[in-house]
């Protein structure tokens, strides 16, 4: 309240006076009382020092400031933000307040930013009771079936894929030739983000029963230990792959990378056959559950629609109607209609229309239709990269006598995977959050746990936080996924062809 | 240079819709020959020696290069046996972007040849000291300069340990500094014992190595003469007309 009242003021007796003076209109009374703004500007931060700071640092002091300004609830806090805008623009002057529509589009800028942070601080730090997504934390990241008391917990499956993953991962990020800080700074984060999450003793909460069960069968120095000592492996495998990768020719680090892709394919499959070994122990695939079982989904249609997806762009291509025909039908087909529409179909008209030959569970089918789909989008980006690639390639890949396949295969994939690569990533990202869709069919997935907590004693009718979080989570693994493609890019040199560069 | 012919061509004709850029061709080449072809731009010169390894297929007339006919008849294992037998160095290199120099030269031994990996690495080492750049073996096409491409591509080509070799203007594309290093490489090779025939602009490299001068025009063989005769008193005007303008 008090911020508005002070931006009219400063609208009022301060920028239209400023304006009013640019265009040499003689509001006499004005005229004489009201400074320039530049003034007024430089009367008030003329004998700061000038640092050099950077726009990422400005934002960070004026978020705190807004937090401490919302925390504290006094009056004369909230000017804080408002005084570092001001020396901000002090320093910026000549930018932001060169012409009177600059300085307009400056103040309502400021002001629209400001209100939004208010607002969103006000929700994450005061309204908000973050205890009811803390505490469900199990439940929303694997669902309700791997921590129920009565079957036994289960969770420890989780155990050796995220040590194999994160070893992966790591070294990956070793292969690219960047500073250590890169990695070094988001991966404290990370580790610091789990081991408060899973290092914190907390009673939790079951889902069928809807009642407390307390930490007694939750051993929180046992999982601290083994996620440290994943941590440790991955820092290690990440400096040594660095270490490694700075005397490796870039040829040798691409080989590298090709074999860290193969081995995180593998080791994924090797994921599923320890949560779901063959037999009746583990946890059949339609009892996974939570936010691992979106990532699951998402990465098993990744890796079976690629497969379709290249199938059929090449048949689309193909000049015989044998192939070309069914690629486009399958490829209008899939891509005309609705995700849901064909989820529905999975669920309901395969049992029938498939059932002597393949029982299939509904996980299952749903990844195969969400592969199916991603397939059919990626078939028509992979045609258009594959337009790109020059004739030449083709005329002197037969001129050595390669076959058609090997052609394919060899020559053109790969130059059409590297300049569909953006294209590609969209479209991941874009069936990583589809899969929320399976929420419909009694898959637990991180939305239907958010939508069952508020049925919980303790937290009836929370909605709002868990929702958040998890839109939290999906938004950071996509922008994660998109932040490694950009590096991704630049290790294939593609920003100098025209690539993505800085987003 | 034994007498046995390696290609023979008899009223090749190719057309690209209504325009006819081959008009009939007849030539005769025996194994070890040197040819260079000349010709204004659109003369159907770099057609004429796409069909050799149909690139380009032709419509009419017969042409069998090392035993096989070719046409649409001829099998996919026999196209794809003599196209491994024929060397190709294009115009504009067209060298794999995605691998390495390296294992550019070697995929096609490896997946047409069937060699091993290490067989065929070695053959490309060698290959890569043959046209002066072992040193660039690791480094992707793009790192490279034209003319360094060109020799890179050249070596690829040589990797199929081809019987024939089809030069398509492999100098055009080049800065003037770069030509000669690629030519060097050419004349190198034309020392062995291995069919050229060369697409080319360049008169000097023509004089210097050719056995035979075959000169285009407008779709027609218009002469064929060694390069001593044409350059020094050609047979036919055409002939006469182009000498007098590029020289």
């Amino acid at each position: 309240m008090s911020f508005n009242f002070f931006l009219l003021i400063f609208i009022l007796f301060v920028l239209l006076p400023d304006l009013l003076n640019r265009y040499h209109i003689t509001v006499r009374a004005v005229q004489v009382s009201c400074p320039n703004i530049r003034e007024i500007l430089n009367l008030l931060y003329g004998k700061l020092p000038r640092y050099t700071y950077s726009a990422e640092l400005a934002f960070i002091i004026s978020l705190l400031l807004t937090y401490f300004a919302v925390k504290s609830e006094l009056s004369f806090a909230s000017y804080l933000p408002l005084v570092t805008f001001g020396y901000i623009a002090h320093l910026n002057s000549k930018e932001l307040f060169d012409t009177p529509s600059n300085s307009f589009i400056t103040i309502l800028s400021f002001f629209i930013l400001y209100s939004f942070f208010v607002k969103a601080l006000e929700f994450v730090f005061i309204e908000s009771n973050w205890d009811v997504v803390f505490k469900n934390r199990r439940f929303i990241f694997l669902g309700p079936y791997f921590i129920n008391p009565y079957t036994g917990d289960e969770i420890w499956r989780f155990w050796p894929p995220f040590y194999v993953f994160l070893v992966i991962f790591c070294a990956g990020y070793g292969t690219l030739s960047e500073s250590k800080v890169k990695f070094l700074l988001p991966y404290s984060i990370f580790c610091l983000a789990l081991i408060f999450l899973i290092g914190y003793d907390s009673d939790y909460y079951s889902y069928k029963n809807g009642m407390k069960i307390s930490n007694r069968n939750y051993e929180a120095t046992e999982s601290l230990f083994l996620l440290a000592g994943a941590l440790i492996l991955g820092l290690i495998s990440y400096l040594l792959m660095h270490q490694r990768c700075k005397i490796l020719e870039e040829f040798q680090v691409n080989y590298i990378q090709q074999v860290l892709i193969l081995s995180s394919f593998l080791s994924f499959i090797g994921m599923l056959f320890l949560l779901d070994p063959p037999g009746d122990e583990g946890v059949k695939p339609s009892y996974w559950g939570g936010f691992v079982l979106n990532l699951i989904f998402a990465f098993g249609s990744l890796v079976i629609g690629f497969g379709i997806g290249i199938a059929l762009a090449f048949g689309r291509r193909s000049s015989l109607p044998v192939f070309y025909v069914p690629s486009v039908a399958i490829i209008e087909l899939f891509r005309s209609g609705p995700l849901v529409a064909w989820l529905f179909f999975a669920q309901f008209l395969v049992p029938d229309l498939f059932n002597p030959v393949w029982e299939a569970d509904i996980a299952s089918r749903i990844i195969f239709v969400f592969a199916l789909f991603f397939g059919c989008y990626l078939a028509e980006i992979l045609r258009g990269g594959l337009q790109t690639v020059p004739h030449g390639q083709f005329e002197a890949a037969t001129a050595l006598g390669l076959s058609p396949t090997q052609i394919k295969l060899r020559i053109q994939l790969p130059q059409a995977i590297r300049t569909t690569l953006p294209a590609i990533v969209g479209q991941m990202i874009a069936m990583l959050k589809d899969t929320s869709l399976v929420y419909f069919f009694g898959v637990y997935d991180a939305f239907k746990a958010t939508k069952d907590i508020p049925s919980q004693r303790d937290f009836l009718a929370e909605y709002e936080e868990p929702l958040v979080f998890v839109a939290f989570l999906f938004w950071a693994v996509a922008y994660y996924l998109s932040r490694l493609t950009t590096k991704i890019e630049k290790n294939l040199g593609l920003d100098n062809e025209g690539g993505a560069g800085r987003t | 240079m034994s007498e046995e012919s390696i290609i023979q061509t008899k009223d090749v004709t190719v057309s690209f819709g209504d325009f006819q850029a081959l008009k009939g061709i007849n030539v005769d080449i025996k194994q070890g020959e040197i040819i260079v072809v000349l010709g204004p731009s659109g003369s159907g010169k770099s057609t004429f020696i796409r069909t050799l390894n149909r690139l380009q297929p032709h419509d009419g007339g017969e042409i069998v290069v090392d035993g096989i006919q070719i046409n649409e008849d001829t099998t996919v294992s026999d196209l794809k046996q003599l196209r491994s037998d024929i060397g190709f160095v294009f115009q504009q290199f067209n060298l794999f972007p995605h691998i390495t120099v390296l294992e550019n030269i070697a995929l096609a031994p490896q997946k047409v040849r069937g060699m091993s990996k290490e067989e065929a690495e070695e053959v490309a080492m060698k290959l890569l000291e043959r046209v002066g750049i072992p040193e660039q073996k690791n480094k992707y096409p793009a790192a490279l300069s034209g003319g360094q491409q060109q020799r890179v591509a050249i070596a690829r080509a040589l990797a199929m340990d081809p019987k024939i070799m089809l030069f398509d203007e492999p100098t055009s594309a080049l800065d003037p500094e770069m030509i000669k290093e690629v030519l060097d490489v050419m004349i190198d090779l034309a020392k062995r014992d291995i069919t050229m025939i060369v697409v080319t602009h360049e008169m000097g490299f023509a004089k210097e190595v050719g056995d035979r001068i075959m000169f285009f025009d407008e779709g027609h063989l218009v002469e064929e003469s060694t390069p001593d005769v044409f350059f020094d008193n050609p047979k036919e005007d055409r002939s006469k007309l182009f000498l007098e303008q590029i020289l």
